[in-house]
């Protein structure tokens, strides 16, 4: 059984985010950057599986070589072995760029499960996993928080806007995984040794060119300022006469 | 120029976010082609509805609908594929992608000068994008625009596709609906959130859901009761109220924080809200900093009152 997760390097959900003074990008190079949230969850996960039933299991990213630390993360926390895409700019790849990305190293790999994140949060999309399963003809499930892997297929809960599911599908499958799937856990000190010393492989992809960019950051439109009340009859008056509800 | 949007439909009832999607389609395109599956239904706003129904997919299954969408791309050759972003939007929309190999974006909030507007980084900031393509796959995010309301009744064409039993290699085997009256934050008109400030999980559940059904009953809205990260963390409620950057996006006409300190995090999935109100017995909260209205109180010295208040609203008005 082999185990591919995709990761994307995305800012810190802590960080301010502002535009760069052309307004073409962010404020980059004053931020932390962490591994998208959610594709923590689906590391976590290939980890557990390797654990439970045996898997070989490998990370996948895109980008430049600040993106090895990411990876390293992963390695240390305990995926075998990992991949790195090369590309200058890979924040401003559009989605179907990274899908076409991560679909050709899973041909190559030939992944028997495929484990990402269900939204990247920084161009917040939730189109890669569908992507790479409508690709390589994989089945999906989506927003993923517990999977049970049985023989040949994998029974999935799931969570969407209209309640929670369980789902069956049979393998290869692509999963993406939702807050709730597991807690990832830290990297230990034997692993953050080891991930030191593992190579990580780096290649190159050709990937289809579309007319795709961001031609200006803005900040969001400014609030008005709070206006403090003082009471309920206060708060009431205000739904009637300005929020316009009651 | 032609816009094909796929229209989502729960039990037999279109979603408002997919109508919405249709005059977002509307303003793209001077020709809007609507398809839906599973059961048959009027849709308003569309030049003609290609219609597939079929048992298997009252519970809609994303493969063997974008098998559907596919077949009708492929007869009308569309410049939009547009769908609104919901959890099962979002889904087609990343196989559409790859099906026509063609760029994607999710979750627009906008459209000006020829370019699309949607938040980057949690709507920290904004960002106008320039995408082109033959298609173009787009979602469009709940809320952003409003549903169409015309009286536009196209054709109506049935499809008769035979979907191979391989399309369904993933399919539900139980289903959970949420409770009756049950809105999701990404839905609603009104979200009530609950914070750390709440103090417990009884507290939640008994004050931010009896505040989020009195202003059900008083203003007759979709109401929904969110939540911050940190009380889902803990446990209080599940993770799919959260809103927040690891959350949801929201953007009602009214977001109420109770108890919420309002960190950066929580702000980027809520504001965007039309109007925002705040209670919180810390006058420094950062909460207070993106809120219309503010509150500076104990929730206990508020909720209460304005729970009966709001009730009494709706008494008189039945």
């Amino acid at each position: 059984m082999k185990v591919l997760v995709f990761i994307k390097r995305v800012p810190d959900t802590a960080a301010v985010i502002k535009p760069s003074q052309d307004g073409k990008d962010i404020n980059r190079s004053d931020i932390p950057f962490i591994i998208n949230p959610y594709d923590e969850f689906a590391i976590e996960e290939a980890i557990r599986l390797k654990e439970s039933k045996g898997a070989e299991t490998v990370v996948l990213s895109v980008g430049d070589e600040d993106v090895k630390e990411n990876l390293r993360r992963a390695l240390a926390m305990g995926i075998d072995r990992a991949i790195l895409v090369k590309h200058p700019s890979y924040w401003n790849l559009n989605p179907a760029q990274i899908g076409y990305i991560v679909s050709e190293v899973a041909k190559r790999e030939k992944a028997d499960i495929i484990f990402t994140g269900k939204l990247t949060i920084d161009d917040y999309t939730y189109a890669i996993a569908p992507y790479i399963a409508e690709a390589l003809g994989y089945s999906l499930v989506t927003y993923a928080t517990k999977i049970d892997y049985l023989n040949g297929k994998v029974r999935v809960e799931r969570e969407t806007d209209l309640g929670s599911e369980v789902w069956e599908a049979d393998l290869p499958v692509v999963i993406s995984a939702e807050r709730g799937l597991n807690e990832p856990r830290l990297p230990n000190m034997k692993g953050i040794m080891m991930a030191k010393k593992k190579e990580i492989e780096e290649i190159e992809i050709e990937i289809p060119n579309f007319n795709y960019s961001i031609e200006t950051f803005t900040p969001p439109p400014p609030r008005k300022g709070v206006k403090f009340l003082n009471s309920v009859d206060e708060i009431i008056k205000v739904l009637k006469e300005e929020v316009k509800i009651l | 120029m032609k816009a094909l949007v796929f229209v989502e439909t729960i039990k037999g009832q279109v979603r408002e976010s997919s109508l919405e999607a249709i005059s977002f389609a509307r303003t793209l395109a001077d020709e809007v082609i609507g398809v839906v599956v599973g059961k048959d239904v009027d849709v308003k706003g569309l030049n003609r509805l290609y219609v597939y129904e079929d048992e298997r997919l009252n519970i809609p299954i994303s493969k063997p609908i974008t098998e559907v969408i596919s077949e009708v791309q492929s007869r009308e050759r569309a410049k939009y594929i547009i769908l609104s972003a919901t959890s099962f939007g979002k889904e087609v929309g990343g196989r559409l992608s790859a099906k026509f190999s063609a760029p994607i974006l999710d979750d627009i909030m906008g459209y000006e000068d020829g370019l699309f507007i949607k938040g980057f980084y949690s709507n920290k900031v904004f960002a106008r994008i320039r995408i082109d393509g033959d298609p173009i796959v787009l979602s469009v995010r709940p809320r952003a625009f409003k549903p169409y309301d015309g009286d536009l009744l196209g054709e109506k064409i049935r499809l008769d596709i035979n979907l191979d039993e391989s399309v369904f290699s993933s399919r539900p085997v139980e289903i959970k609906e949420k409770e009756a009256g049950e809105v999701d934050v990404t839905e609603a008109d009104i979200v009530v959130s609950g914070g750390r400030g709440m103090g417990s999980p009884e507290n939640y559940h008994k004050w931010i859901i009896a505040l989020r059904d009195a202003f059900a009953k008083a203003t007759k809205m979709k109401v929904a009761n969110g939540a911050s990260r940190a009380v889902v963390d803990a446990g209080w409620i599940d993770h799919s109220h959260q809103v927040g950057q690891t959350g949801k996006t929201v953007s009602p006409i009214l977001y109420v924080a109770v108890g919420i300190s309002g960190a950066i995090q929580h702000q980027a999935g809520m504001r965007t809200s039309k109007n925002i109100l705040a209670i919180n017995k810390d006058k420094e909260a950062p909460i207070f900093t993106i809120a219309d209205y503010g509150v500076v109180s104990k929730w206990e010295d508020v909720l209460p009152e304005l729970i009966e208040k709001l009730n009494k609203i709706a008494q008189e008005k039945v």
